[in-house]
Formats: C-alpha cells, sequence, structure tokens
C-alpha cells in the first residue's frame, strides 16, 4: 500500500489524540477515586450505586429511629417503675395500719399522708413531659393525660410508633388507659388514705393495689422486651451499614494500585508515541539529495 | 510516430524539453498540495488523441463512497455520544447532589415526622427536604430544556450548512462544466467539489453519483439535492421541527451523518428522558397528594395537597404547603402527636405501581423509576459513545485507503523532480547536438572552398 505524507501525520495525530484522552480517564480515576463519574462509565453500576446508595440512607434513618425509641421506651420504663415504687411505698406504710401502733389519729393522720404523697408522686410520672411530649397521653401529647383528680383518662388510644430498622414500626409510648389496665390506682390511694383516716379495714384497697402493682410490672416486662429488640435492631442497622458502605465502595470505587499502574502504562506508552512522531516524521528524500 | 524532414529531430528533443518541463510542473503542483487532504495527486499520462500527454488526477470512486458513508456513520453516532453526554450531565448521579439522593432524604424526614409528629423541628425538615427535591427535580428538567434549545439552534445550523454546500456543489458543477467544455482542466475545482462532497456526507449522510459529463448528482435521504446546476434546499418549518424540503414541504429522511445523530438525540433519546422526568414529578406529586389530602394538619384541616404540578411537568413543580403546620402529618383530626399518615406517606416510597415504557409490563415505584431513567440514559450514552469510537475506527480505515491513492508522498515526488530535471537536461543536450548538426548542414553545406 502506497503511504503518503499525509497518511504518516495522521496515524501519529491519532495515536497521540488517543492516548490523550486514556491519560485525561485515568488520571481522573486516581484523582477521585471513582470508577464512575457518570451513567454511561457503567451504567448497571450506577444503578447499584444509586440502589446502595438509597439502602444506607434508609438505614441510616432507621438507626436514628431506633436510638429515639431507645430513648422513649427507657424513659417510660423509668416512670413506670416509679409507679410502682409509688405504690409499693403506700402499701407498706398501709400495712402498718394493722398493727399495734396505728390506732391513734395522729399516726393514722400520718400513713394517710404519705399515702397521699406517694399518689401525688404516682401521678406526677403518669403525667411526666418529656422533651415537651406527654409520655402517657396517646396522641394527645399536649394535654396531660390525668387531672389532679385522676377520675378518668384524659389522652386517646393513639400508640406512637417508630421505625426501628428498615420496613419495622414499633411501638415507643403507651397510652395512659394501659396504665390503668389492673385498675385506677389513683382512686384506690385516694380511697386508701381516706380509709386510713376513718379507721376503716384496708384489706380490700390493698388488693386493688395489688392488682395494680401486677398489672404495671408486666407493663414494665413487656417495654424492657422491647428494649431488647430495639438493641438487636440497632446492631443489626450498624452491620448493615457497614456491608452496604463496603458493597457501594466496591461498586464505583477504584482500586488504587490498579489505577495508578493503568496510568503509568499510558504515560509510557504516550511518551512512546511521541518520540514515534518525531523519528518518522521530519525524514524526507529531500534531507539526502544535494 | 513519424518523424521526417529535417528539423524532425528539433520537433522531439522539443517534445522531450516540453514533457520534462510539464513533468516538473505536475512534480511541484503535487508537492504544493502534500499538505492539504482535499489534494488529489496528478500525474501525466500518454494522450489518448495524437501525440503528447494528458494530465490525470488520481481518484477512486468506490472508496470515495466507503469513506463517504463511514464519514456519515461517525456523523451520526459523534453527534449523538456528544449530545447524550450532555444529557448526562443534567443528572449529577451517581452521587449526594442528584435527585436519587433528595428522594432519600424526603422519605426520610416523613418517617422521621411519623413519630415525632409534634415536634416542630421535624415537621420544618420535611419541608426543608421537600423544598430541595423540588429544587433539584426543576433544575434537571430545566437543564434538559436547555439541551432541547441547543439541539434545536445546532439543527437549524446544520440544515444552513447543508444548503450552502449544496448551492456550492451545484455552482461547482457549472464551473467544471465550463472549464471541460473550454477544453481546460479543471483538477482544481474538482478537489473543492470533492473536499465539499465529504463535509457534506459527515454533516447529513448523502449519496453521489458521477455523470457521465464531469457533473455530480448528490441525493439526500433518496431526494435529489443536487443535480447539474441546481441545488435543492431544506428548511426547518418550526422551532423544534423535523426538517423538510422547502418546495414541496415533504419531511427529509435524514438518518445519517451529523444532523441524523441529532434529529435522533432530540427526537427520540432527549425526547424519553423528559417525558420520563414528567412522569416523575407528575406521579410522585400525584400519590403524595392522595395520601396527604386525607390526613390532618395541626390545624385541624384536612384535603390539602402536598406539591402542585402544572401541564408544563416537571419543570412546574411546586410545593403547596408552606407552613409545617399544615403538613397532614395526622390520620385524624386533635391530636399533635398523631403521625401515621405521615407514615403513610413514608410507605409510599415503596409503593410499585407506576407504568413506564422503560420497563413494559413491569410496575415501578417513584425511586425505581428514576433508577430506571438513569440506567437508560447510562446505556443509551454508553451504546453511542463505544459506535462513535466504532465509527471513527472505520473512518480512519477507509481514509488510509483512499489516500493511499490520491495522497502525494514527497519522496515520490522529489524522485519525479530529478527525473524530470535530467530529462530536461538531456532534451536540451539533444538540441544542442542536432544543432550543432544543423548548423554544420545549414552554414556549411555547399560552400566548397569558401
Amino acid at each position: 500500500m502506497r503511504v503518503t505524507n499525509h497518511m504518516l501525520v495522521e496515524t501519529a495525530a491519532r495515536a497521540l489524540t488517543a492516548l490523550r484522552s486514556r491519560m485525561a480517564r485515568a488520571q481522573e480515576q486516581v484523582a477521585t477515586g471513582n470508577a464512575i463519574t457518570r451513567p454511561s462509565d457503567g451504567p448497571a453500576r450506577t444503578v447499584t450505586a444509586l440502589d446502595l446508595g438509597s439502602a444506607r440512607r434508609r438505614v441510616e434513618q432507621a438507626d436514628a429511629g431506633a436510638a429515639e425509641a431507645l430513648n422513649w421506651l427507657s424513659v417510660s420504663e423509668q416512670q413506670i417503675t416509679r409507679m410502682i415504687d409509688m405504690l409499693q411505698a403506700a402499701r407498706e406504710a398501709a400495712l402498718v395500719t394493722g398493727g399495734p401502733g396505728a390506732r391513734d389519729p395522729v399516726s393514722r393522720e400520718g400513713v394517710a399522708q404519705t399515702v397521699e404523697q406517694a399518689r401525688a408522686a404516682a401521678l406526677h410520672a403518669a403525667n411526666t413531659r418529656y422533651r415537651g411530649v406527654y409520655l402517657f397521653a396517646g396522641f394527645r401529647t399536649d394535654t396531660a393525660p390525668f387531672a389532679p383528680d385522676a377520675a378518668a383518662y384524659l389522652g386517646d388510644e393513639g400508640v406512637a410508633r417508630q421505625e426501628v430498622v428498615p420496613g419495622q414500626r414499633l411501638p415507643v409510648r403507651l397510652p395512659g388507659s394501659r396504665l390503668l389496665g389492673g385498675g385506677n390506682f389513683f382512686q384506690a390511694l385516694e380511697g386508701l388514705a381516706a380509709d386510713i383516716r376513718s379507721g376503716a379495714p384496708v384489706a380490700g384497697r390493698l388488693e386493688e393495689l395489688d392488682r395494680a402493682l401486677e398489672h404495671l410490672s408486666s407493663l414494665r416486662t413487656e417495654i424492657g422486651v422491647r428494649l431488647q429488640q430495639v438493641d438487636e435492631y440497632a446492631d443489626m442497622n450498624r452491620k448493615a451499614d457497614i456491608d452496604l458502605q463496603d458493597r457501594l465502595a466496591r461498586a464505583t470505587g477504584t482500586e488504587l494500585e490498579r489505577a495508578v499502574t493503568e496510568l503509568a502504562e499510558i504515560e509510557n506508552a504516550y511518551r512512546a508515541a511521541l518520540g514515534a512522531a518525531g523519528r518518522a516524521l521530519p525524514a524526507s528524500l529531500m534531507d539526502f539529495l544535494r | 510516430m513519424q518523424i521526417s524532414g529535417t528539423f524532425g529531430g528539433l520537433e522531439l528533443a522539443r517534445r522531450g524539453l516540453q514533457a520534462g518541463q510539464r513533468g516538473l510542473e505536475v512534480a511541484g503542483r503535487n508537492i504544493a498540495g502534500a499538505a492539504s487532504p482535499e489534494y488529489h495527486r496528478q500525474r501525466l499520462v500518454p494522450a489518448a488523441a495524437g501525440s503528447g500527454l494528458a494530465l490525470v488526477r488520481e481518484r477512486d470512486l468506490l472508496l470515495d463512497g466507503e469513506y463517504r458513508e463511514a464519514a456519515a456513520g461517525l456523523g451520526l453516532h459523534g453527534a449523538r455520544r456528544d449530545a447524550l453526554a450532555r444529557v448526562e450531565e443534567v443528572f449529577r448521579e451517581p452521587s449526594d447532589y442528584g435527585i436519587q439522593a433528595a428522594l432519600d432524604r424526603f422519605w426520610n424526614t416523613w418517617q422521621q415526622l411519623a413519630g415525632a409528629a409534634q415536634d416542630p423541628t421535624a415537621r420544618a425538615e420535611v419541608l426543608v427536604e421537600a423544598g430541595e427535591l423540588v429544587r433539584r427535580i426543576r433544575e434537571a428538567a430545566d437543564g434538559l430544556a436547555v439541551r432541547r434549545e441547543a439541539l434545536d439552534r445546532s439543527i437549524g445550523l446544520k440544515v444552513q450548512e447543508a444548503n450552502d454546500l449544496a448551492g456550492q456543489l451545484a455552482d461547482l458543477n457549472l464551473r467544471i462544466a465550463t472549464r471541460a467544455s473550454a477544453g481546460g482542466e479543471a483538477a482544481d475545482l474538482e478537489d473543492r467539489r470533492d473536499a465539499l462532497l465529504d463535509r457534506l456526507a459527515r454533516l447529513a449522510g448523502v449519496s453521489v453519483f458521477h455523470q457521465p459529463g464531469g457533473q455530480v448528482t448528490v441525493y439526500l435521504g433518496g431526494e435529489p439535492l443536487v443535480q447539474g446546476g441546481v441545488a435543492a434546499s431544506l428548511t426547518v418549518p418550526a422551532a423544534g421541527a423535523a426538517p423538510v424540503w422547502s418546495g414541496s414541504g415533504a419531511p427529509v429522511r435524514v438518518g445519517q451523518g451529523e444532523l441524523g445523530g441529532e434529529l435522533r438525540a432530540r427526537d427520540q433519546d432527549l425526547a424519553l428522558v423528559q417525558g420520563e422526568l414528567d412522569r416523575l414529578a407528575t406521579e410522585l406529586a400525584a400519590r403524595v397528594n392522595q395520601v396527604h389530602a386525607a390526613g390532618y394538619g395541626l390545624d385541624g384541616l384536612s384535603g390539602r395537597p402536598f406539591f402542585l404540578v402544572g401541564a408544563g411537568g416537571a419543570q412546574t413543580l411546586a410545593l403547596a404547603v408552606s407552613s409545617p403546620e399544615a403538613i397532614a402529618a395526622a390520620a385524624g383530626p386533635g391530636a399533635s402527636g398523631d403521625g401515621e399518615n405521615a407514615a403513610a406517606l413514608a410507605g409510599l416510597r415503596d409503593l410499585a405501581d407506576i407504568d413506564s415504557p422503560l420497563a413494559p409490563g413491569q410496575p415501578l415505584s417513584v425511586d425505581q423509576l428514576y433508577r430506571t431513567l438513569i440506567g437508560r440514559l447510562g446505556l443509551d450514552s454508553r451504546a453511542a459513545r463505544d459506535a462513535a469510537e466504532a465509527a471513527d475506527l472505520h473512518l480512519q480505515s477507509a481514509d488510509r485507503q483512499r489516500q493511499s491513492v490520491i495522497g502525494v508522498s514527497a519522496d515520490e515526488e522529489t524522485l519525479a523532480l530529478v527525473q524530470h530535471q535530467k530529462a530536461v537536461a538531456a532534451a536540451a543536450r539533444v538540441t544542442t547536438a542536432l544543432d550543432e548538426a544543423l548548423e554544420a548542414v545549414v552554414n556549411r553545406m555547399g560552400l566548397v572552398g569558401r
């Protein structure tokens, strides 16, 4: 095949252009650490990257939710424990009235006051506001669930839920009505104080308190179980996040050693092409004629 | 060739001198044209009629055709590749700054609100992320519109260029015919004409036929663009429309070349992307609005939309809610801690019931629709890139083949120069010798004893 000057020039120019664009690409990969900077670099890998990125953000959100859940559940558990403690204290104080030192009105008044203080503390616990939210009011989080006479529950039956793992929402607060599942112990305590003052028998009231205590205990256990669940989910989230991070890096990242080696190879090829062009192009017959 | 008479020898020498000089001239002309890729090598051959030499301009019609076909292919795929690369830039994926990330955060804020409906910060965050999502979708839609306008302009310019080239070709046809009928040679005009044909092929993909008289007929999409001295013309009837023939108004069947590539990029590839982005915006708005309207805000009101979207699609997407209290997080009125409607809105993330031509027979969620769109864009762009690369190699190969026939080798011409120079010197020598011989005949004969 005849080779003309133009062909030699074209060959050199095209080779250099092609090498330069390969060099630019290799440089970009090494500098950014990304093998995929636009969808056409790897269409399937791009979609995978989008998928994994979304999954990660979702897990992050669920993890934040799990932290919130732990918060609400812990505080609820604390307040229920408080109520249990108060009921126990009232019960013990009331037992005294069956004994020898409790016949006179003065000591009976003392016990009655202890019981009333326990009731107030328990009511305070039931009306706890945490971060601006009434814990035991259902969805009516801006109104106290129990009035001072605690005759009825003023909140609603809404159960607040929190997503703790993608796709799973768990209850994190109880409506106040559930506190009264073993009976309205506020009224029982009020009645107990009155009975103690009047000297009436208290056995019935103590039984009411027992039923309430049993119920509150089982509520506390329920919350305890849920706390454990959330802990496990939080752990799952952490593991999932690490796994997703790893997969994302593999889908879109460059292996640095390979990329650097490739860049060096291309640079060498470019230099060689320059040298070849330098030798082939200038020579012509003119140089050798007189 | 009969050489007769006393001066026959001189005549031969003269012809030899002339041939040498012409050879030098042609070699010189070739060397001058060596650097120009459009120059076709010329050489002297024995003339068909009578004696003397004729000038022949090297060409190969078959190789010309192959070159032009390859050029049309590169024009097509190169234009499509460039247009799609610009479209890809609009979306900034994969990254934290694209629509996918905004969608993720948007869904996340609803999930957060579901567990904290009474928290003003959680409400504010919903508006912030929704606002960002709207902004990114609109920005992408605007970017696509800008790309479309750029393609419109480019197509208009290319149509003008095609008309311009056609006019020049018709003009060259006439001038070449005039020169031929006057008995002259028209190599320079033919070089120019071939270069214009190459450009036109790359521009729009044309078929070229050489007529017996030396004229060239050019067809575009099966219709004649240039015939003899007459050039047809194309026009774009309205902004954004496809080109038509000026005379008949019939659409131009241009599927090759840069023009074909840009038309395909605009009317198929970009149109699809714009359509699906619009679908994303309208379906997102419709689904969110439906659930949102069923819920209650802190103000106890219900039945309100969350997004607004007009007939203009993604470019008109906007938030309908401006105050946090109006966000319908609650499933029922009156309870500020009720986030169950927010939970339902967060659940829309996984609802897959959108039909799209991107995934026939497979209903998609909003997120899936977006990912499928990006995946498709990546595939098309990648395919165009690969096709352009292959077309470039093809063109290189066709160029080499053609250059091998029509191109100038400086070394060859230098040798020719040397050769012709020697021939001239030899002819001059012959002339001198004959002259001396004739001198003896003319001046010395019959002068006995003078």
